[in-house]
């Protein structure tokens, strides 16, 4: 597990959790400092399995609404995924309205994000 | 949406009026006056109202900045709020030319648009406000938001016990 700035981020076998350490991301300056960082991490890796966990956020402005679409477009091009998790109610309600919740897969909690990666066990014979 | 001619009603009393230069650094604390003058008045009960008001603020007061303005700090934006019994209001005009709806606001209903980086502000303002009132070419808005029904009935309650209370304490009843 690592620290980037405004970022966690723990690199696993197949997947790559980033974490927001702030509670409210609201000024331009931090907007601007968390997508750059987060762009970083998807550029180090190709075909990056990437889940965005939201669990200490409690405030966000649209603003970082549109710095996830970036990043989301940037690793499908990397033909890579990601997912988002740990999302609280109100936050979720402004991916409703926006209707971003029908083009980011969002998943309850960080452990199922994870596990939602890992592809099915085949038998083989 | 639509951008009207005449400038929208003043409701109620002018609580706070602004002027600030056009740097996204002036506007959080901006915003944390209002909200907190709005919690004095007795509006935004609960967290997600609160949120609510923040998003939308956050919204009118950048548009006006970077996109009215153009972030040039010669240029002010000016920041009106109105407060009346069971709503508030907040008004602000910046120095650009305004806007034209249909170039900038895009249909969250079209998939299209899910990949857009910006412009998402006039939907989630429509969703969180009762009335957005645009007018002088979309260089000024106004929104309105009444307080919650539940809220108020809840707020008359608890104001007819207390009278209750205190005509009991002098004997009236």
């Amino acid at each position: 597990m690592s620290q980037k700035g405004k970022l966690e981020i723990k690199d696993m076998k197949n997947v790559t959790v980033i974490s927001f350490l702030d509670v409210a991301i609201l000024d331009e300056t931090s907007i601007k400092e968390l997508g750059d960082e987060m762009e970083e991490v998807v550029k180090s890796k190709e075909e990056i399995n990437l889940v965005v966990n939201f669990t200490n956020v409690d405030y966000l402005s649209s603003a970082v609404l549109g710095r996830l679409v970036k990043v989301f477009k940037m690793v499908r091009k990397q033909k890579g995924k990601m997912k988002l998790c740990g999302i609280k109610s109100s936050i979720l309600q402004v991916f409703k309205i926006t209707r971003l919740d029908k083009m980011f897969e969002i998943l309850p909690d960080e452990d199922k994000a994870i596990k939602s990666f890992k592809k099915p066990f085949k038998l083989w014979g | 949406m639509e951008i009207r001619i005449q400038p929208p009603p003043e409701y109620g009393e002018k609580l706070l009026y602004k002027e600030i230069q056009s740097t996204l650094d002036l506007k959080n604390p901006l915003i944390e006056e209002i909200l907190s003058t709005l919690k004095e008045k007795g509006f935004l009960p609960t967290e997600d109202e609160k949120y609510g008001a923040q998003l939308c603020l956050d919204e009118v007061i950048v548009n006006a900045i970077r996109h009215g303005n153009n972030e040039d700090s010669s240029k002010i934006v000016k920041v009106s709020l109105y407060v009346g019994e069971q709503l508030w209001a907040i008004r602000i005009e910046d120095e650009g030319d305004g806007f034209t709806p249909e170039e900038n606001v895009p249909d969250v209903e079209d998939e299209d648009s899910w990949e857009l980086e910006r412009g998402r502000g006039v939907t989630i303002m429509e969703h969180y406000m009762d009335e957005i009132w645009y007018y002088n070419n979309g260089a000024s808005v106004q929104l309105k938001k009444k307080m919650s029904e539940s809220f108020f009935k809840k707020m008359c309650s608890s104001f007819h016990k207390a009278i209750e209370k205190i005509l009991s304490y002098i004997g009236i009843r």
